[in-house]
């Protein structure tokens, strides 16, 4: 811990960091999953975590609990990075993602549950990006409902819907893999 | 953003069945295949490795110290600068708009009198005094020497500057005015007056006007409004420079070249002159009444523009021929000494000086505000459009909904 200001702005720097800390380590692991569902390349999602986490260090004074959760604060920050990723991937033509995981399957997997598998990414694939983006804020990021809401920018409700929408469209795809 | 509409209950039901299937709660069997594709969506997100993730924390743990790769370029160190800058800019215009009033005087007197020069004296005797040559281009004198004559005061009387004054001759037509500050002491003021009055009758000039006031217990003052013929200006000076019962304070010279003015005024009334003497030819020819009438009319206007021409010819004339002087006579206690006022410490003067110091920061924060406030509209609405633009751009980059 660095302790460069005394007195009442060294308590509050340091509370501003401990609130920060205790962020990251509940959050780390989702941010990447929501950043690699996004980009679909594990390698740029960690980069883009880590820019995400340092955008978050810098701006941790400037957030406002009113506006919302410090975890949709962190997950728009971590959307508009990923966003930007992608802006920069488009402008110079590059698509380079790293190869599809051959292992469909854990090993303990039943083949029942593999094929299930098999016809669940069958389906995400077919998924728009924003659909793709909304699950994995939902069963990546594991967000409520109204941090989705803050983060997409859409009312809690449009959320609800567009997710109950969502999951019938990947069942219907499921059921039609099978 | 608040919830507008109520949700439908079979929407409703499937939510709360994802939501108890992730937290592990069991669901009604109605749900369970939604159950089952909430699980599958969950163990398949993405896991980072822990080699990413040591790498992270150390990160963290060291609050994100910049590494040896060169610093990326910080827009918010921009902002700063550029906030900077344009307070510095509006500063710098409010200073120059508020000391740059301060000049405008002497700006308008020098647009006024081409050439002016000004020598002061100090009260001290033996000092040279403080000789400043006021704004101004002596474009009408250009071409004109200077004249070497001397107006050194005499005696213990200060030394004016030496001021230098416009060579008239060489078919220019310039004219001269002068000021002239005296000092006398209270009692003196009226012998100074008739001296002022000897030496401009003795040079053939004329008292325009003069106003002296001379009582017991005032400190009295003069002041002249005398006119020389050209000639005998710089004499005219010279004598005034060393009145017995006076000392120079401040002298004036002040010259314009209206020559071209004068020419001009001539040219003119030969035009009009030439065009009276056709008219009258041809009035004396023509056999037409109404032709008559018409040339008479026009000849008529002629002879008054010649009358007016003339007039202005004589003014101009007049202005070469014979120069002004203003002569002012005061005695010490009438005179206005700064250095005595800057001296010592009063609370009324402190009182007055910070006022006046607090005017001027307040006509400075002024302008400044006046400058700034304008900028951080546009600065802001751009700010504005900028995040409108890089919001959509980004949805762009998901792809089409």
């Amino acid at each position: 811990m660095i302790a460069s200001v005394t007195g009442r702005p060294a308590a509050a720097a340091q509370g501003s960091w401990a609130r920060f800390e205790a962020l990251y380590r509940d959050s780390r692991r989702d941010v990447y999953a929501y950043v690699c569902s996004l980009l679909d390349d594990p390698a740029a999602a960690e980069d883009v975590t880590a820019l995400a986490y340092e955008r978050a260090y810098r701006r941790r004074r400037t957030f406002d609990r009113r506006r919302g959760e410090e975890r949709a604060w962190l997950f728009g920050i971590a959307r508009n990075a990923a966003l930007d990723e992608l802006r920069r991937r488009r402008r110079l033509g590059t698509l380079s993602t790293d190869p599809p995981d051959e292992q469909l399957a854990g090993p303990e997997d039943g083949a029942e549950v593999a094929l299930r598998r098999t016809a669940v990414r069958a389906a995400l694939a077919g998924l728009t990006a924003r659909e793709r983006e909304l699950v994995a804020l939902k069963f990546g990021a594991g967000l409520s409902g109204g941090e989705i809401a803050k983060v997409l920018g859409m009312s809690e409700t449009g959320v609800s819907t567009f997710l109950y929408r969502t999951m019938g469209k990947l069942r219907e795809a499921c059921d039609a893999e099978r | 953003m608040p919830n507008a509409e109520p949700l439908e209950p079979e929407v409703l039901a499937s939510l709360e069945a994802i939501d108890a299937t992730l937290h592990g709660e069991p669901v009604d069997p109605e749900h369970a295949e939604l159950a089952e594709l909430a699980l599958i969506l969950r163990d398949e997100r993405p896991v980072p490795g822990d080699p990413f993730l040591a790498r992270l924390d150390r990160r963290v743990e060291t609050r994100f110290a910049p590494t040896t790769k060169p610093r990326r370029f910080r827009a918010g160190s921009l902002r700063v600068s550029a906030g900077a800058v344009a307070a510095l800019a509006a500063v710098i215009v409010a200073i120059v708009v508020v000391t740059g009033g301060s000049r405008g005087p002497m700006t308008n007197r020098g647009a006024v009198v081409p050439s002016t020069s000004t020598a002061a004296a100090g009260a001290s005797s033996s000092a040279a005094g403080a000789s400043s040559s006021a704004a101004g281009a002596s474009s009408a004198a250009a071409g004109a020497a200077t004249s070497a004559a001397s107006t050194a005061a005499s005696g213990s009387s200060a030394a004016p500057g030496r001021t230098p004054s416009p060579r008239v001759g060489h078919g220019r037509d310039v004219t001269q005015s002068a000021r002239l500050g005296l000092q006398a002491r209270a009692g003196q003021i009226a012998p100074v007056a008739q001296e002022v009055f000897d030496v401009v009758g003795d040079e053939h000039g004329v008292v325009l006007s003069s106003h002296v006031i001379v009582a017991s217990g005032v400190p009295g003052d003069a002041t002249f409004s005398l006119q020389v013929p050209a000639g005998r200006l710089e004499i005219t000076l010279n004598r005034l420079s060393r009145l017995r019962h006076a000392r120079v304070t401040m002298r004036e010279d002040a010259s314009a070249d209206i020559t071209s003015h004068v020419d001009r005024t001539a040219a003119a009334l030969a035009a009009v002159r030439a065009r009276r003497r056709s008219l009258l030819r041809q009035l004396a020819t023509t056999g037409i009444p109404t032709e008559a009438d018409r040339l008479e009319r026009e000849a008529a206007r002629a002879l008054a523009q010649i009358d007016r021409e003339q007039s202005e010819l004589q003014r101009l004339r007049h202005r070469v021929a014979d120069s002004t002087i203003s002569v002012t006579v005061q005695s010490p206690a009438a005179i206005r000494r700064p250095h005595h006022r800057a001296a010592g410490f009063t609370f009324s003067r402190a009182l007055h000086d910070a006022g006046h110091i607090l005017l001027v920061a307040a006509g400075v924060a002024l302008i400044a505000l006046a400058v700034l406030a304008p900028l951080g509209v546009v600065v802001a609405l751009c700010a504005w459009v900028w995040s409108l633009v890089l919001r959509r751009r980004r949805e762009g980059a998901l792809g089409p909904s």
